[in-house]
């Protein structure tokens, strides 16, 4: 089942703009209250597991340090697979020492919420992220990531303009990409390609494979070979690049018409958390409206919720896509072996 | 006379003593290898994750066995490790006797400088040099195809291949091999080959006839312990095979652990194929030492006897700074490189220099990062610990297989090997789940990092030890203990003075290993205990190259500085011996 979302950018507008103490109480209600907020002060840390790109999750904890000084955010940086790995043995021992996890793979938050390691809550901001975004109560999209294409200008005058573009012949050798059993990220790319691109069937990963790209084992490194110019063009994690593009970089983005690969991040409290206040305040900073301009304005990335603006450089409108959580979970393990077979690429 | 003539009470006690001697060894090998490793080897019969491996215990079958050894995946994988590690060893081996001859036997100028040359890529971790090799080699813009173009020379690398994976680990893993050489060139008696010179044999005679075949051991165990080192490799295939689409067994596992779901069974089952091919490795080494005397260091003192270079010496030079460019100055220039510049577009020679895109962001970034100073200094104060607590059991095991004549020491040898052939990845893995419920809190804390270490690196030590103390004729001892010596003075006054080359050495070696250590450390840092390698990998996996090569330049400079400190050491001892 494909969606199609379109973002209204007078929405943001209307909704943006509020004067100076009607903004300060509103940020307070969004974070959950002045009592949370001491009670928090007062644990005076918060542990974060999380799969986030490094530099964005310093991005936010500066963010956040600025305006809660007296709370010491310990990040703990792994792979989505390694995360997992860490997270479920630690739990079996009763040692997980996280207040709160951000997973980029909703398959593997699924297996950790079937053991009980995440608990339960409401953020303030719930009502304004839709509905196929989150799982109520317990799972809220703190980050988004995009998959798009990404080229280098200097190498590439004529950029592709959409997907059915990236497999013109022009093309051929000079893509990159991460295969689709990779993680989360990949496969929901290739499960766009084969429900939306492809109408059901595998014609373009058919032409896609045709392209003979070249496989990488993350999106970060892949991301840093377009600037480098050893690829070219690449099936690419918007946030990799925005860095670089800040910096001025050799690297642009092209949101395909056709639709950009929406992966939202899963945050969640942990179910016995040692500084449950930190964590909750934690979790309502990265949503409520100052954290998540953070995340569109500092980082660049894109937000879900309904009263953000899409960052610079992004079109008014965005034509997103997310796979529905089913298709997502049971699909995965078929088409990846399939995926595997037609791009030739043996583990 | 021997101790077989001496009273049985006499015997007794000495009997007493090497049981003690070994007892805790045995005990500590448990502890660090065996309970772990055991823990993998149950899971590799068991279906399910780790953390259910109790609940699994009463179903335990073969199938993940039957369903891996089923799949062509798994034996390109195993295809193409056995390739490329053992194209690694053999380019290893030369390099590594090229220096270690150059070194202890000819009359070459700027010993003390070659000695350095030699052993710097261990400086360099597996990670580092693969990173800074695809910046320099990678087929489409790497930055020595860019000076080729622009000179207008037809040659390109593309270090994206099995040669440049053979490359790659060749000259960065001829340290090892030229660790080990080296004292056994050294010590060799030299009375054999001046017998070969008097009997009218060329130089080339000589060494192919008389010198090669007594240091066959030290070169079978060295290339030996290169190749199965270099099959738990995870760091070169990751960076360097991946985009030629080439799998090795430790990339094949590292998908099975961080693939969704994680399919531990599944890494174990793959696990224990990588620890028999270790097993069949050491057999084959143990039937080739059983086939020739080692003995070469005797109670008499030695003079190495030297070979005049004469017109050789430019080529040898050549090949030294060739080395030298290859190893460490062309990446450490890649590196310095790419932590100085915005990012690392460079379409031409000329933008090399190009002053518009240099920065000090990368270093503000790492300045501001109190983790990254947290990080250097964990890995210091745990590569001591490591260093100490593992020379020290390694040197004993060493002693215990190949000094006693315990029945079990067959067993110590195939124990303290087994950790060779468990890639970091999966010991990492198994220490988490076999320590995390251990009454005694290990987890969590920055010692079960160093005891991962000195676990991953006993065979290292082991075997440095080992070929060391196997240099050493027996009759040195016996000669103490004829003088009334005790057991362990024996050992302390004699034994430890004649292999302290070898203990220094590895004591660098485990310092460096376990400073550079990864896989291993990936599944038991937290905030607290995190290491230098985890903070460098962490930042490459999140794209920040800029500060991945300036900490890696830290890294560098970090074990230059132990290195040189420990060789200034050494050279002192060698001087008074």
């Amino acid at each position: 089942m494909s969606r199609a979302h379109t973002w209204a950018v007078g929405l943001a507008m209307v909704l943006g703009l509020a004067a100076g103490p009607a903004m300060a109480v509103s940020l307070i209600d969004e974070l959950g209250g002045e009592p949370l907020i001491q009670a928090a002060k007062k644990e005076g840390k918060v542990v974060v597991y999380t799969s986030n790109i490094l530099s964005i999750s310093r991005t936010l904890q500066v963010a956040f340090n600025k305006r809660f000084p007296e709370i010491a955010v310990e990040l703990v940086r792994l792979g989505g697979g390694a995360l997992h790995s860490k997270i479920m043995t630690e739990h079996a021992a009763a040692k997980l020492v996280a207040d709160v996890l951000e997973y980029s793979d909703r398959g593997l938050i699924q297996r950790a919420m079937d053991r009980g390691i995440v608990g339960k809550h409401t953020p303030p901001t719930d009502g304004l992220y839709p509905a196929q975004t989150k799982v109520h109560g317990m799972i809220y999209p703190g980050s988004v990531y995009l998959y798009l294409i990404a080229y280098n200008p200097v190498l590439v005058p004529d950029p592709p303009k959409s997907w059915m573009d990236l497999v013109d012949a022009r093309f051929r050798n000079k893509l990159g990409l991460v295969p689709a059993e990779l993680g989360g990220t990949p496969w929901m790319t290739a499960l766009f390609q084969y429900q939306v691109l492809g109408k059901n069937g595998e014609s373009y990963w058919q032409k896609l494979a045709a392209q003979k790209p070249r496989f990488f084992t993350s999106a970060a490194p892949l991301g840093k070979s377009v600037v480098s110019g050893e690829t070219p063009v690449a099936v690419a994690l918007d946030v990799v690049s925005l860095e670089d593009i800040k910096q001025g970089a050799p690297v642009k983005m092209v949101y395909p018409p056709e639709g950009v690969v929406v992966i939202v991040f899963n945050n969640a409290l942990t179910a016995a958390p040692k500084n449950p206040n930190a964590g909750k305040l934690w979790l309502n900073w990265t949503l409520s409206r100052e954290g998540q301009e953070v995340w569109v304005k500092q980082v660049g990335g894109l937000s879900v919720r309904t009263d953000i603006a899409p960052p610079a450089g992004a079109p008014a409108k965005v034509n997103t896509w997310q796979a529905s959580e089913e298709d997502f979970v049971k699909l995965r393990d078929p088409y990846t072996k399939r995926w595997n077979e037609i791009f030739g690429y043996k583990p | 006379m021997n101790q077989w003539t001496l009273g049985p009470s006499l015997r007794t006690r000495r009997r007493l003593w090497a049981i003690l001697a070994v007892a805790p060894l045995f005990v500590a090998l448990s502890f660090l290898v065996v309970y772990p490793v055991g823990m993998l080897l149950l899971g590799s019969f068991a279906k399910g994750e780790p953390t259910r491996l109790l609940a699994a215990l009463h179903n335990l079958s073969l199938s993940n066995y039957l369903e891996l050894y089923g799949s062509a995946a798994l034996y390109r994988a195993l295809a193409n490790s056995l390739v490329g590690c053992a194209g690694g060893a053999a380019l290893a081996l030369v390099v590594g006797l090229f220096f270690a001859w150059v070194v202890a036997r000819t009359d070459v100028r700027a010993k003390g400088l070659i000695e350095v040359v030699a052993i710097m890529p261990l400086f360099i971790s597996p990670v580092v040099a693969s990173m800074a090799w695809a910046i320099l080699a990678n087929d489409r813009s790497g930055i020595l195809n860019v000076v080729f173009k622009d000179l207008g020379l037809n040659v390109r690398f593309n270090v994206y291949s099995m040669p440049g994976i053979w490359f790659v680990l060749g000259v960065y893993y001829a340290p090892y091999t030229y660790m080990f050489l080296v004292p056994a060139l050294r010590r060799m008696d030299p009375a054999l080959e001046e017998a070969s010179a008097i009997s009218s044999a060329g130089a080339w005679q000589t060494l192919r006839r008389v010198t090669l075949p007594l240091i066959i051991h030290p070169l079978l165990s060295a290339a030996i312990l290169v190749f199965v080192v270099t099959l738990g490799l995870f760091a070169v295939p990751a960076l360097l095979a991946i985009p030629a689409n080439i799998h090795f067994l430790t990339t094949y596992l590292f998908n099975l652990v961080t693939g969704n779901p994680p399919l531990y069974d599944k890494a174990a089952a793959v696990s224990v194929l990588l620890i028999l091919l270790t097993l069949l490795g050491i057999f084959l080494q143990r039937r080739i030492i059983a086939r020739r005397s080692v003995v070469t260091i005797t109670g008499k003192s030695v003079q190495p006897r030297l070979f005049r270079l004469g017109r050789w010496r430019l080529l040898v030079s050549a090949l030294v700074i060739s080395y030298l460019c290859l190893t460490v100055l062309l990446p450490f220039l890649a590196l310095l490189l790419v932590s100085i510049r915005q990012f690392i577009f460079i379409p031409s020679v000329a933008s090399i220099f190009d002053t518009r895109f240099l920065t000090l962001r990368h270093v503000q970034f790492l300045w501001g990062h109190e983790q990254a100073f947290r990080s250097i200094w964990n890995s210091l104060y745990m590569g001591v610990a490591a260093a100490l607590v593992g020379t020290a059991l390694c040197f004993l095991t060493a002693y215990g297989i190949h000094r006693t004549r315990l029945p079990g020491r067959k067993w110590l040898d195939y124990l303290s090997v087994v950790p060779v052939a468990v890639p970091g990845l999966v010991i990492g893995v198994a220490y988490l789940w076999a320590w995390i419920s251990f009454p005694v809190p290990v987890y969590g804390t920055i010692w079960i990092l160093a005891l991962a270490y000195v676990a991953r690196f006993i065979p290292d030590g082991v075997r440095a030890a080992g070929v060391n103390l196997l240099q050493i004729h027996r009759e040195l001892e016996e000669g103490s203990r004829i003088h009334g010596g005790t057991y362990w003075d024996t050992l302390w006054r004699v034994v430890v003075p004649l292999a302290r080359p070898g203990i220094i050495s590895s004591m660098i070696l485990l310092f460096v290993l376990a400073v550079r250590e990864l896989g291993s450390s990936l599944f038991l840092y937290t905030t607290d205990t995190i290491v230098l390698a985890v903070q460098i990998y962490n930042q490459w996996e999140s794209g920040e190259f800029g500060a991945t090569a300036l900490l890696s330049l830290v890294q560098t400079l970090i074990l230059v500085g132990a290195v040189l400190l420990a060789r200034r050491y050494v050279l002192k001892v060698e001087t008074f011996n």
